[in-house]
């Protein structure tokens, strides 16, 4: 192996990361998304913020797509793609993946998944909230208009971290071991 | 043993230094290329979702992926441009 191709090797290793360490990552992201979720639940209990009233009016169903959204996407999302990259390591026997993909997938699908978590819960909880205090249809949907667009960038977030995913294990599984 | 040892760390550490560069800038310009993407879509599903609901408040969000994709742009030109200083190192 001459030095040109010693310098490409011990380069690839430097931008590559142990797979170990990445589900390690991972069951991070869920334990932390999972405090994140148990802190959100905790108002439900304030009853200044009325929720058992508002969760049963027309756009309180945003505020549980919003939970649901969080709960799917943030914890068993997270948590799934550990389980994936568990299996390439012990069943795929795949040492390592692209660290820099990795990064920009963990970081990308989160605050995805918080942008859209955040925005489509205070459309939700506005628009219950004046929907309760009997607001016209039309005033509560300008109300929640506001919020339509960041949500769906923080969708678009999302899929574009899974999509960083899908790419990193296709650039795993087309590589040599 | 030693000697190549030697030899190949003295050789090996510009080497190194321009292969990372260059695994960096192709990395640069690919992350370019999806936020201009990124920004070509949100574009023009504001731009549909302006014809179909008559909202006044899309401008600044136009704007927005107007920024996203010049930022795509610059970021693009700068990987190409790092790639081919890199290049010219070689």
């Amino acid at each position: 192996m001459n030095s040109t191709q010693l310098a490409k090797e011990q380069n690839k290793m430097n931008e590559q990361i142990v797979l170990e360490r990445v589900v390690k990552y991972f069951v991070y992201a869920t334990f932390i998304n999972l405090g994140a979720a148990i802190i959100f639940t905790v108002p439900i209990f304030l009853p200044r913020l009325q929720f058992p009233i508002l969760l049963t009016e027309w756009p309180g169903i945003y505020i549980y797509i919003a939970y649901s959204a969080f709960l799917i996407a943030g914890v068993l999302g997270m948590l799934a793609w550990a389980v994936a990259y568990y299996l390439l390591w012990k069943v795929f026997n795949k040492e390592s993946c692209d660290k820099k993909i990795l990064l920009s997938q963990i970081l990308i699908t989160n605050i995805g998944v918080y942008i859209v978590s955040g925005f489509m819960f205070a459309g939700g909880y506005q628009g219950a909230f004046y929907a309760h205090e009997d607001f016209a249809a039309f005033i509560v949907g300008k109300i929640m208009e506001a919020t339509v667009i960041p949500s769906a960038i923080g969708i678009a977030l999302a899929l574009l971290g899974n999509v960083f995913g899908l790419a990193n294990i296709f650039f795993m599984l087309r590589a040599k071991n | 043993m030693s000697i190549d040892r030697m030899n190949c760390t003295k050789i090996y550490l510009p080497i190194k230094a321009i292969v990372m560069k260059k695994y960096l800038n192709r990395f640069v310009f690919a992350w370019g290329g999806i936020l201009l993407i990124f920004a070509a879509i949100m574009y023009s599903l504001l731009t549909e979702l302006e014809f179909q609901t008559f909202r006044e408040d899309i401008a600044p969000w136009k704007f927005l992926a107007v920024l996203i994709a010049v930022t795509g742009g610059i970021t693009a030109v700068g990987g190409t441009l790092l790639s081919s200083k890199t290049k010219m190192e070689r």
